[in-house]
């Protein structure tokens, strides 16, 4: 019997004890879980820092201001992921390491934190640290900018160049190829892109932006063609593993160059651009293809024979590919009228943006101003939905969507102010791409 | 007379434990809660990473993708029910001059809890749980606003914390995450 008198005044003893253990359990686990939430949040800060530092590697007129800004970046980013003090803790974010790997950009990012212990402490741990790290990678890029110079830009000129130039920022002149291509009557080609060498000159082709001239009409599918040339004069085994043409217009396209049928003047049997009015009954021709706005010479205004267009596109060669008369979706006639001019501007246009996507490129589009958004021309079709056709983007009308190409984006801006964000959205949709 | 005392003791072990059982389980339990609620926290910080990964690291249109993006990510969370007690929202936002401004948002239209973002404030959302109206200046932690012309991606996940044993008032809270990428 003795020891079941002893037994029972065991409990509360053990019980003490038992509590002493249960709070430096509890303290364990309070103080881990701690760690464990510190080790997530420093995870994604670190992430974060890297993603940054890769975005801003674009900054600066110099390689080494370019990657101080990179640096500065990631420092900003790992802060605003990973507040200073939190849960009592001293992170540490150290310097990332950018290495150049042809046209990619790798960058090592890692930090640790350290942290105090609560309850633990009476076991003699009073600090415990985390670490974590992570690689952010920036892909090649070959990029083609085309931008509509046409009259009816003339107000809002200096915010497209402006808003064009900051798009330019984003963009790293050591590593990314870019080319400038601007259209109205015919396509210019501002600044070739580097076919030997990586990165472009940003100062030439700010420059080259900024002595741009407004006016003119739309002749979209041959600033497409001049984007996609561009894009594919890089050496197939050179290009970058991401290629994307960025197309900017305010309108829908009026235009289009090939060979067509000219009864006269004598001599004008050449490759122009023919153009119709929007609603009208105007057709008119020709206009140099490689010129913003000039006629060819001695055939400013030139007649047509009954059957002037041209069964393909054949300003560079015939394109059988790119059907003008009888072409689709809009049905297209061999007479030169304005609703056959006008169908045969948008079939190219879509098509010329198809013939890239064929070829692995991605197609961005900005469309600007209300205009875009009625439905007007010869079948009342909105130039929003055209240029969403031409990216092929998820809210592109199903009809032109194709599901096997590279998907692009359309922003649409309504008023020169949204450019800025339009450009910041392409982006950053392009960057997404990138990493 | 021998056995009284031991039959008395005996009961008194029995009282003893029964008085300390609460006291035991007043302190046990909380620890229940307080783990759950650090394991929550655990995956809203995870959720948000993740989150702001696949806003800034995904393919095709934030808006064609955010609803599937959120949907994948709150079947990671288990055991947080984030259709019933959960909400997430991704922001867009652009650097603008040293200000940082809201371009889009989405919220996700499969959670259940009513609750606003903390980056942005949309005030009328559309079919698609966007909202891309000029939304004016985001709310952007120190460090988190973008060069000009660049663009982050804020995703924030929150959650209705709900305790197993409310023994103290003021603990079903809502707990919030967010990452910027």
């Amino acid at each position: 019997m003795r020891p079941v008198i002893r037994q029972s005044a065991q409990v509360l003893p053990m019980t003490a004890l038992l509590l002493v253990l249960l709070v430096a359990v509890v303290g364990v686990a309070l103080d881990s879980g701690r760690a464990y939430l510190a080790r997530a949040r420093l995870a994604a800060a670190v992430d974060a820092a890297g993603l940054a530092a890769a975005r801003a590697v674009t900054r600066g007129e110099d390689a080494d201001s370019r990657k101080a800004s990179a640096v500065a970046a990631a420092m900003r980013a790992f802060r605003a992921n990973y507040p200073d003090g939190y849960l009592g803790s001293t992170p540490l974010l150290r310097t990332p390491q950018l290495s150049f790997e042809g046209g990619r950009v790798l960058v090592d990012a890692s930090a640790n934190a350290s942290l105090p212990l609560g309850l633990t402490a009476v076991m003699g741990f009073t600090r415990m640290g985390v670490e974590a790290s992570a690689q952010a990678v920036r892909r090649d890029l070959d990029l083609a900018l085309v931008l509509d110079v046409s009259t009816s830009l003339v107000p809002v000129a200096q915010q497209v160049k402006d808003a064009a130039a900051l798009f330019l920022q984003r963009f790293s002149p050591d590593t990314d190829r870019i080319a400038l291509v601007r259209f109205a009557y015919g396509a210019v080609v501002d600044m070739p892109i580097r076919v030997a060498q990586r990165g472009f000159d940003r100062p030439a082709l700010r420059r080259q932006l900024e002595a741009a001239q407004f006016s003119g009409y739309t002749n979209s599918a041959e600033g497409l063609w001049q984007g996609h040339a561009q894009l594919n004069s890089v050496l197939a085994t050179q290009r970058s593993s991401l290629r994307v043409m960025v197309f900017f217009s305010d309108g829908v396209p009026t235009a289009f160059a090939s060979r067509f049928g000219v009864a006269g003047p004598a001599g004008c049997d050449v490759a122009g651009v023919l153009i119709s009015d929007i609603d009208g009954t105007s057709v008119r021709g020709l206009w140099r293809m490689d010129r913003q706005e000039e006629p060819v010479p001695g055939c400013a205004a030139v007649t047509f024979s009954p059957q002037a267009l041209p069964p393909f596109y054949n300003a560079h060669g015939e394109r059988a590919e790119l059907p003008v008369a009888g072409g689709a979706p809009r049905s297209v006639g061999t007479a030169p009228s304005w609703i056959n001019v006008n169908r045969a501007a948008r079939n190219l246009a879509e098509a010329m943006a198809a013939r890239a996507r064929a070829d692995g490129i991605h197609v961005y589009t900005i469309g600007l101003g209300p205009e875009l958004l009625q439905y007007a021309g010869a079948d009342r079709e909105s130039g929003s939905d055209l240029l969403k056709c031409m990216a092929n983007s998820a809210d592109a009308p199903p009809g032109c969507r194709v599901p096997s190409q590279p998907a692009g984006v359309h922003c649409h801006a309504r008023d020169a102010a949204e450019l800025k964000p339009c450009f910041a959205i392409l982006g950053a949709e392009i960057l997404r791409l990138t990493k | 007379m021998r056995r009284w005392p031991v039959c008395l003791q005996r009961g008194a072990a029995a009282i003893e434990a029964v008085l300390l059982l609460p006291v035991l389980m007043l302190l046990a339990l909380p620890a229940v809660d307080l783990a759950r609620a650090l394991q929550t926290h655990l995956v809203l910080v995870a959720i948000s990473r993740e989150g702001a990964s696949m806003a800034s690291r995904g393919i095709g249109p934030l808006r064609a993708s955010s609803q599937a993006m959120m949907d994948t990510l709150a079947a990671s969370a288990p055991p947080l029910d984030m259709r019933r007690d959960g909400m997430l929202f991704v922001t867009r936002v652009m650097g603008s001059a040293n200000v940082p401004l809201a371009l889009e948002q989405y919220r996700w239209l499969a959670g259940g809890l009513d609750a606003r973002a903390e980056v942005a404030r949309c005030a009328d959302w559309d079919a698609e749980g966007g909202c891309t109206v000029p939304m004016g200046m985001a709310v952007l932690p120190d460090g988190g606003t973008p060069d000009d012309g660049e663009v982050v991606h804020a995703f924030e996940a929150r959650y209705r914390f709900r305790p197993w044993f409310p023994l103290l008032p003021g603990l079903e809270t809502e707990m919030h995450a967010l990452t910027i990428f």
